[in-house]
């Protein structure tokens, strides 16, 4: 079983193995000083390190609050602003000076006011990632409720629906399908918000470990964080994934499933 | 017959007075709907019969109150008809059901705007299924079902909370002709089963007749009434009224009225 698993995923296992080949050489034939390229037996052995004293935990867990924190904040005012501006087009033409403003503008750039104004704790964090994922939900919350066909909106007021009931009945499970694209990019996203504070000033996080360890020289704790890194941003996109399996499993086609089913 | 004031009693369920509608295009009027006027009895089945494009659906939004009366009168049981109404039902050109809801689910949507209890909708739902004979299909998704299963289902839909006037907007037209003769008889007898009004539009001559105790002819766009027929066949119909002379006449008058330009209009609707 498992080995028809790994079978079926042999290119991605040979690509994998081939990096990791490419750089085991080149870190040993080259050469080069530990600090600037470390071998995987020392990113190996620096991980294990980094995993038993419980820091690299501590710091993921520190990112971990500010990206979902963020997300969360990021959404809850997206998601109703979105349904203002569909609702009340009007709002659209007045808010979109801000929203073209806010996305010229690099929130790296941002970054440094916003701890200026809101120190370097948590808060400021949060603050510049719900201002990445923001955008993103916004913009899919009002394409899905606008995608939302005409007829659909009859049947619902051929059956005196009221507009909470249009919006539980029609327009939420209507515009999911959007939403949840928008939240797939916002929490890869909210995970670069989070870096990049901790780059401006902090005193944890994964961001703050990378800052720290380069400061010492010490290449191979970067490697270890970078990686916990990736295995955050590609965790929340697996769990998005994961709830759009589960709630959008209507819109998968027929064929698939009786794919599967075989 | 307008003009008296009729007791209550003897008011039609649905009365449609010098409806005029025009649509905007550019700035000028695009006239859709001129000058009709007619009335629905409770309990009858009265088919609307017109060319593509000649405002069918357009009148059946009137009537579902989707759409504003700008000219004339539309009354539902003895008042001007502003919005949708309660006791009205309506089934749309393509099926229109939600894809994320099961069969079931679909069917007891209005119940649930309704208010009504999970189980008490549930309940009338499943009847609803066994009548229109998807059983076993309660927790199929739309994806999975067949035009005219998901026809049904919209059928369902819309008799589920007992509207008493039922609007039908071509609902078999994407159908082929084997599965629309037989929702024909569905349709019949889910309408004596209910004995709800019913209103449908259709470019079939044939499921007019077949169905309609009274067929009304409308004009290439805009459309105008040209001709009201009172279907002489007896109930409960065969398939073979379709063999009968008298079919084949009521065939050719139609077509003529259709046919026929606006000038030639009078003689027309005299008839024989
Ligand atoms: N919302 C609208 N705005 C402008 N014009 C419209 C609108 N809806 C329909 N029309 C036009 O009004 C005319 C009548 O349309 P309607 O859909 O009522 O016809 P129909 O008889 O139902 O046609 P079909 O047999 O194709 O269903 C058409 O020419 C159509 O292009
Ligand atoms: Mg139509």
């Amino acid at each position: 079983m498992v080995l028809k698993r790994l079978g079926h995923y042999l290119p991605e296992t040979l690509a994998v193995l081939l990096g990791l080949g490419l750089w085991w050489t080149l870190s040993v034939w080259t050469d080069l000083p530990t600090f600037i390229l470390p071998t995987p037996m020392d990113v190996y052995r620096k991980a294990l390190y980094a995993l038993t004293t419980g820091l690299l935990w501590r710091h993921f867990w520190a990112t971990l609050v500010e990206v979902l924190l963020g997300l969360a904040l990021g959404m809850s005012v997206a998601l109703p602003l979105g349904y203002l501006m569909h609702k009340f087009t009007p709002l659209e033409r007045i808010l979109s000076p801000y929203l073209v403003a806010s996305q010229a503008m690099p929130v790296v750039a941002i970054a440094p006011l916003l701890i200026i104004w809101f120190g370097p704790g948590l808060f400021s964090k949060v603050l510049i990632c719900a201002l990445i994922v923001f955008f993103p939900m916004l913009v899919n919350t009002v394409v899905g409720l606008g995608n939302i066909p005409e007829e659909w909106r009859d049947l619902l007021r051929v059956l005196h629906a009221s507009w909470w009931q249009i919006l539980w009945y029609l327009e939420w499970p209507a515009a999911l399908p959007v939403i949840a694209g928008g939240l797939r990019i916002g929490a890869t996203l909210s995970v670069i918000g989070a870096v990049v504070g901790e780059f401006v000033a902090a005193d944890r996080g994964l961001g703050f470990l990378i800052n720290a360890a380069r400061g010492r020289y010490d290449t191979a704790m970067v490697f270890v964080a970078l990686a916990a890194l990736m295995l955050m941003a590609l965790a929340l996109y697996g769990t998005v994934r994961l709830l759009e399996g589960r709630l959008l499993a209507w819109q998968s086609n027929a064929t698939s499933r009786v794919h599967q089913g075989l | 017959m307008a003009q008296v004031i009729l007791p209550r009693q003897g008011e039609p369920l649905l009365s449609v007075r010098g409806l005029s509608l025009a649509y905007e295009n550019d700035g000028d009027p695009f006239w859709v709907l001129q000058d009709l006027s007619f009335n629905v009895e409770e309990g009858s089945f009265v088919a609307i019969l017109g060319p593509s494009g000649c405002g069918k659906s357009t009148l059946l939004r009137v009537l579902a109150g989707l759409l504003p009366v700008p000219q004339g009168e539309v009354r539902f049981d003895g008042a001007p008809l502003r919005e949708p109404h309660p006791d009205i039902g309506l089934v749309f050109q393509h099926a229109n059901l939600l894809p994320w809801r099961t069969v079931l689910e679909n069917i007891t949507l209005p119940l649930e705007i309704r208010g009504i209890s999970q189980n008490e909708a549930q309940r009338r739902a499943r009847e609803m299924v066994a009548l229109i004979g998807l059983q076993g299909f309660e927790n199929t998704l739309p994806r999975d079902l067949s035009g005219g299963m998901a026809q049904r289902v919209a059928l369902a839909r819309a008799l589920v909370y007992h509207p008493r006037l039922l609007l039908l907007d071509e609902p078999f037209a994407p159908l082929d002709a084997l599965t629309r003769e037989q929702m024909w008889g569905e349709l019949l007898r889910l309408w004596t089963h209910t004995r709800v009004t019913i209103v449908m539009v259709t470019h079939s001559m044939t499921e007019a007749l077949v169905l309609a105790d009274r067929v009304l002819v409308l004009s290439p766009r805009p459309a105008r009434l040209r001709l009201t027929l009172d279907v002489p066949f007896p109930r409960p119909r065969t398939e073979d009224i379709r063999y009968t002379a008298t079919f084949g006449t009521l065939v050719q008058r139609i077509r003529e009225a259709i046919l026929s330009v606006p000038s030639h209009n009078t003689r027309q609707e005299k008839g024989p």
